[in-house]
């Protein structure tokens, strides 16, 4: 204490200090502000909300996160961020210090944390209950450790599982039931879900990124059913689900549907085109990157009805023929970008065309490579 | 905070609009209560809880930054209505008010600061954080500890050790 008083003299209290502190716009600002005096690093310490460890190839410096772990818990009380994001040797019981602390936590990254399984997850659950963001890419973990997730942080918005391949449905489910306010879930190359876990979701849900996944038709109108999906990305959809398979999107519950990534979905044919194109009249942003299938009825039903398109990607797409063209530029009002990569039937003078009579929409000759929010950015609110 | 007692009506009405407020060291201040009450939250809740036109008490401000915290209150709320730096109402003469304000020295800074954040005068509290903050940008920690006066109690051994752990922690 008696250092307290005596390191300056015109004596702050905290809270001012605090507010002077956080006014600070940089890190070597702030740095220096700490290495001051003991009280001032103090109210560094207490001001710090996000603790983020270093990527680094030495797997010894990871030994040394492992071992200044408690001492960084204890050092900063009012954390709301962390991230352990590519230790990848980093074992469970090196998340044991999280017991002892009591947790202000709103989101964990284990982002390649190879090494924890369902032991660090239920740790992490169990001492951190206010947790609002989770991600677990490539982590090995199960249903189990996903079931205890769930059960101890009811608060869950955003989930990231991507590459988790022994969750399956029973773990979906159990976030479905237990975090009624779940909005972003990412199971992107998840092999062992099928959609069934998404059974009873609620409007909540927002987003849902399904890369590569094993979506079965019924599991996809699980996950459609609670009516409130904005994004929806299935491209690369691995399992065959007909020509008109997809039709099950514009059924009404995508009527929210602002974002749809079809990108190799090459089975969806004109009849689910058209169905989408008259069932999600708030679509912002689609693509239909390598679907060989949709033809000339296809682009039609989307020219007539897609009034809210803004960008739209038909790379690759074999049977987008000038005549399709047209009835994209005849329709489609609000239309900004149209990626048209490798469209190997759309001849150099149905483009120009194109050009000439919609002059305001940019053409691009690439594939779309950011589609959509970044739902990465939704992890970092809380 | 003394907050309690029973408001005396009849001799408020006398100074309508007018409350006296009283700084640490004893000097009485009377000001426009719409004026203060729209910016301070701290004045605004005693008028409410009704000290009539007994003196407010606010034993930690000292009367050089309780006459400049009234000036500021008064300024903003004629010329800005009390909106904030976001608001079209925050124009060029306010901003040059503003500016002048924080050309004080160190002390009147701080003085200031402690203030504001007892009054709960959200605008100034952040004007002379930000002046603080802006003379602290890019100063080494040697700068910093002379020019606010900050004695180094560190032992060689722990700041060395905070140097190390805070090159590899990143917020």
């Amino acid at each position: 204490m008696e250092s307290r008083v005596d390191c300056t003299k015109s004596h702050l209290p905290d809270d001012c200090l605090l507010a002077i502190f956080s006014k600070l716009q940089n890190a070597t600002d702030r740095n220096a502000f700490g290495l001051t005096c003991r009280r001032w690093f103090e109210i560094q310490n207490l001001s710090r909300r996000s603790l983020v460890f270093h990527y680094d190839y030495n797997p010894k410096v990871y030994q040394a996160y492992t071992q200044y772990l408690p001492r960084l818990l204890a050092r900063f009380p009012f954390l709301h961020s962390m991230s352990l994001a590519g230790c990848t040797e980093l074992a469970d019981s090196a998340l044991e210090p999280l017991r002892n602390f009591s947790s202000t936590l709103r989101s964990f990254s284990l982002y390649c944390c190879f090494g924890v399984t369902d032991r660090g997850l239920t740790l992490v659950s169990q001492s951190c209950p206010n947790l609002v963001s989770v991600t677990l890419h490539r982590c090995n973990i199960t249903d189990s450790g996903l079931e205890n997730l769930a059960y101890s942080c009811r608060g869950l918005k955003n989930v990231n599982l991507t590459y988790c391949l022994q969750i399956s449905d029973r773990g979906i489910g159990a976030l479905i039931r237990a975090c009624p306010v779940i909005r972003a879930v990412m199971i992107s190359y998840c092999l062992g879900i099928n959609g069934t876990g998404f059974k009873g979701c609620s409007s909540n849900l927002t987003y849902l990124e399904a890369d590569s996944c094993m979506l079965s038709l019924h599991g996809l109108s699980e996950a459609l059913s609670g009516g409130g999906l904005e994004y929806l990305n299935v491209s690369n959809l691995r399992n065959w689900v007909g020509p008109d398979g997809l039709h099950v999107i514009g059924f009404g519950f995508a009527a929210r549907l602002r974002f749809l990534n079809l990108r190799m979905c090459r089975f969806v044919g004109d009849s689910s085109a058209a169905k989408i194109a008259e069932g999600c009249p708030l679509l912002e942003e689609w693509s239909l990157a390598l679907c060989h299938e949709v033809r000339f009825a296809g682009w039609l039903a989307i020219g007539l009805n897609c009034n809210k398109l803004r960008l739209l990607d038909v790379s690759r797409c074999r049977n987008l023929c000038d005549r399709g063209l047209q009835a994209l530029r005849d329709g489609c009002d609000r239309l900004e970008v149209l990626h048209t990569s490798g469209c190997a039937k759309v001849t150099s003078t149905g483009l120009e065309i194109f050009k000439i009579m919609r002059y305001n929409v940019a053409i691009r000759m690439d594939e779309c490579v950011s589609f959509g929010p970044r739902l990465d950015d939704l992890f970092m609110q809380w | 905070m003394a907050t309690t007692g029973a408001s005396d009506g009849a001799s408020a009405a006398k100074k309508e609009g007018l409350v006296t407020l009283m700084s640490g060291d004893g000097e009485i201040f009377e000001v426009e209560a719409a004026a203060v009450a729209a910016l301070s939250v701290t004045i605004r809740h005693a008028i409410e809880e009704g000290f009539g036109d007994r003196p407010i008490p606010l034993p930690i401000v000292g009367a050089r930054a309780l006459a400049l915290a009234v000036e500021y209150c008064r300024k903003h709320h004629s010329l800005g209505g009390g909106a904030g730096e976001d608001s079209a109402a925050y124009d060029d003469e306010l901003r040059a008010f503003d500016h002048n304000l924080a050309k004080v020295d160190r002390d009147t800074l701080f003085d200031l600061i402690e203030a504001a954040n007892y009054l709960e005068i959200e605008g100034l509290l952040n004007l002379m954080c930000r002046t603080v903050a802006e003379m602290m940008k890019g100063k080494s920690v040697e700068e910093l500890r002379r020019t606010f006066d900050v004695s180094n109690d560190y032992t060689p051994e722990e700041e060395e050790e905070v140097r190390r752990e805070v090159s590899w922690a990143l917020d």
